[in-house]
């Protein structure tokens, strides 16, 4: 035997050893097997910095021995890549489903996500005493818990956006919208506009991603597209056609009347949102997803930081539908559902792994102001932020530079004083009236965004589009809702 | 099998064993992307729960189907589909056909360059085309209202609202986007055609035309039907982009824009169901085999040797 293998082979025993000892020493910290677990999300990957954060993360879930994998697919794609995930079996833990984005009941129903029942109180000590039950409530489908709700703001209220500078300038009182919340105040505002500013400037951006709203107050059954609403004052849980409701018929003659005036751009009906125009500061007034304590700074940050009124104009509802926009369900074919749910709950109990995750790495990613703020540092690689919605629990988030320091603590009490839809705990089975779901969605699809933009003349295309929903079957899906809420309330 | 027909079929196999390898990698991915597939016709029929699997989903009959004739939109469709890609189809053929003609009467360096511009756009996506277009008919800022208004047109069109010329918008970036393609695999057929017929027909002094109707189209033609063949068989599989990108999306075109693809994707977009998609599938795959059966038999009528089978 030569000297130099003689060496190899003693330095590999000595390796040998080391290894031997190095497990023997994990396996006595922790009884728990190495797990990797993957996570899918939609939006905000890939960042270039991922790789150091996620091996930050990493060494946070050392005490479960597990490793995170995130893998994220844009807004436009999430739902076909996760139907070829669901449907080819392949093995994953955890992935978002809300109302809007892998819709939640139907993917439940089709047997993708695991029951949590029987783990959350073994696993998910944290998550079970921070959610309040009405969440737990809204996740369920038949009694099984089938995903957990991120925990955020679950109040819903409409919000209204106007350049501060270009108010003021016309005297504009915007308490007289926060006090009516009748979109049609703001007509002279949009005509001061009109006729005095430059043409580039657009009066209100109003287009096909973003709406107007005037005092609908309802709760959606099936989503925006589909037929069936309840008033939120209801209780007897009336459904009715929303595309019928007097309030759809208000914002689409109003639209119409802008959309004629000139106070809408032309081709808003193919237009998905105006980021790049508010961002340019082209735009003067626009509709808000959602208002919420701190949104403000968003708004701005979207108007290219120039100052802005921020109105609410409906009151706050806690809705199904709010309370199921954003959750994360742990997939049937999870090879180990219970250190999934263990990192989850990990998430809610630990700031410095939600902060990591959202954040990425303080000093590098984003640094602490003097007033306990953090702002993020410009590009470092990794900012996911505006994400903070899509894992857990929201309330761990460090305020951001320009939140008010309780953004938290006024978003808790808005939940807690939210009047509550008269439909929470119900929930929607879409199954027996898929077909006319889709048949409708098809009709919806083409009218809603011509109608409530302004783009056609509703005289004409508005008795159409009533036509085409009775011929595909609003009827019998308002009727399949009613009969099922009907149901439950004798239940109970 | 009589012993003498097994003798025979070694014999053959062994004979022509250098032919069958070749033909194996082909026949090997024609089973495994054409047939095997083929099983999952049974998923239109099917509740798919993915709990259950496939095969022990349960039997559902035709209510996944019920959802495409449930509103009416589908005959729209489906006359939108027939008509706009009889547009495409024709159009191509004539334009490609031209200038793969033109083509082969020209210097073979200049060929290159004109090649390479005609191929390029081949390359892009639809939702690339789709801004393209866009900068063009932008209803405020778009190129042709913006031309028009300098030659002294007042009001604008407000293209992604009024349907009736998007047939022909459709078809120009339809032909901007493929004619390149289909001008290369002409030129190419064109290239293989034997120099010696041109020769004699000269000698016999047939001029530029002559030599075009009576030699090339007639030799092209087994390529131009197969082609068409093809393209008429993927007729129900519009193409997505084209119809979805380019109209923007836009309802107040589906009067000419909304074909099968996008109606059966606004329908499944917001509550996705694989056994509804699926019969969307299957429902659009029939009618494509429906129509090539159709067009082959009309080629088979005309001239019984260019037809296809």
């Amino acid at each position: 035997m030569s000297k130099r293998i003689r060496k190899l082979l003693s330095t590999a025993l000595a390796l040998t050893l080391l290894l031997a000892a190095a497990a023997f020493a994990q396996a006595e910290n922790t009884e728990l097997e190495p797990y990797h677990i993957k996570w899918y999300i939609t939006g905000p990957m890939p960042q270039p910095g991922a790789d150091r954060v996620m091996a930050r993360v990493n060494e946070l879930l050392e005490p479960i021995n597990a490793t995170l994998e995130m893998v994220s697919t844009d807004f436009g794609n999430y739902v076909q890549k996760m139907q070829l995930v669901i449907s080819a079996g392949e093995p994953f833990d955890l992935c978002y489903t809300s109302n809007w984005s892998l819709p939640f009941y139907a993917t439940a129903n089709s047997g993708a996500f695991l029951a949590l029942n029987d783990y959350l109180e073994t696993y998910c000590p944290t998550i079970l005493e921070t959610l309040p039950s009405v969440g737990w409530t809204a996740a369920s489908i038949h009694g099984g818990i089938y995903a957990i709700p991120n925990l955020q703001i679950w109040a819903k209220a409409e919000g209204f956006v106007i350049r501060k500078d270009i108010a003021d300038k016309y005297g504009f009182d915007v308490s007289v919208l926060a006090d009516t919340y009748d979109m049609a105040t703001i007509e002279p505002l949009l005509a001061a506009i009109q006729a005095n500013e430059s043409p580039e400037i657009i009066p209100i951006g109003l287009c096909a991603g973003r709406g107007i709203y005037s005092n609908h107050n309802h709760e959606e059954i099936g989503g925006p597209q589909l037929p069936g609403v309840v008033k939120l004052y209801d209780d007897t849980c009336t459904v009715i056609n929303q595309f019928t409701d007097e309030a759809f018929v208000y914002t689409m003659n109003l639209a119409r009347d802008w959309y004629l005036k000139g106070y809408v751009v032309p081709d808003a009906a193919v237009l998905g949102d105006m980021y790049a125009q508010q961002k340019a500061g082209l735009v003067a007034t626009t509709g808000e997803g959602a208002w919420k304590p701190g949104g403000d700074v968003v708004a701005k940050q979207q108007m290219g930081g120039r100052d802005i009124y921020d109105i609410r104009v409906s009151d706050p509802y806690m809705t199904n539908a709010m309370l199921i926009s954003t959750m994360t369900a742990v997939s049937a074919t999870s090879q180990n559902p219970e250190r999934a749910l263990m990192f989850y709950d990990m998430i809610f109990s630990s700031k410095e792994l939600y902060n990591t995750i959202t954040l990425g790495m303080e000093n590098v990613d984003y640094k602490f102001n003097e007033d306990g703020t953090a702002s993020t540092i410009p590009n470092s690689g990794y900012d996911v932020s505006t994400y903070g919605w899509e894992f857990g629990n929201q309330f761990n988030q460090y305020v951001m530079e320009g939140q008010p320091l309780d953004v938290w603590e006024q978003t808790i009490e808005l939940n807690n004083t939210a009047k509550a839809s008269p439909l929470i705990g119900w929930t929607f089975d879409p199954e027996p009236i898929a077909a006319e779901i889709a048949a409708v969605s098809a009709v919806t699809g083409e009218y809603n965004r011509l109608l409530l933009t302004g783009s056609v003349d509703p005289e004409t295309v508005y008795p159409e589009f009533l036509a085409k929903l009775d011929a595909a079957g609003a009827q019998k899906i308002i009727e399949e809702e009613q009969r099922q809420i009907d149901a439950w309330k004798a239940g109970q | 099998m009589s012993r003498r027909a097994k003798h025979e079929l070694w014999h053959n196999t062994v004979k022509f064993r250098g032919i069958l390898l070749l033909a194996a990698p082909g026949a090997l991915l024609l089973l495994a992307f054409s047939y095997m597939p083929m099983i999952g016709v049974i998923i239109p029929f099917k509740k798919i729960d993915y709990a259950k699997g496939i095969l022990a989903s349960d039997w559902v009959g035709l209510t996944n189907f019920t959802f495409l004739f449930r509103g009416g939109d589908i005959w729209r469709a489906a006359r939108n589909t027939l008509i706009q890609n009889a547009l495409l189809i024709s159009t191509t053929l004539v334009v490609s056909l031209c200038l793969a003609l033109i083509l082969y009467e020209l210097s073979s360096r200049m060929v290159k360059t004109y090649m390479t511009m005609l191929f390029v756009p081949y390359f892009l996506s639809w939702v690339v085309v789709g801004y393209v277009v866009y900068a063009f008919l932008n209803p405020s800022i778009g190129i042709v209202n913006r031309l028009m208004r300098s030659f002294g047109q007042v009001g604008r069109i407000n293209w992604y609202v009024e349907p009736k010329r998007w047939r022909a918008i459709l078809t120009i970036a339809y032909l901007w986007k493929n004619v390149g393609y289909f001008t290369i695999l002409y030129y190419a057929s064109l290239m293989g055609i034997d120099e010696g017929y041109y020769e004699a027909s000269s000698i016999d002094g047939a001029g530029k035309l002559q030599q075009i109707f009576h030699i090339s189209i007639p030799l092209l033609s087994p390529v131009v039907i197969m082609l068409t063949l093809l393209q008429i068989g993927k007729i129900f599989f519009s193409d997505f982009g084209l119809f979805y990108f380019v109209p923007k999306n836009s309802g107040a075109l589906y009067a000419v824009t909304d074909v099968i693809d996008t109606y059966v994707f606004r329908s499944l977009q917001m509550s996705p169901n694989l056994g509804m998609t699926a019969a969307a599938g299957l429902c659009q795959t029939v009618a494509g085999f429906i129509l090539v059966m159709l067009t082959n038999a009309v080629v088979h009528r005309l001239d019984a040797e260019r037809a296809l089978f």
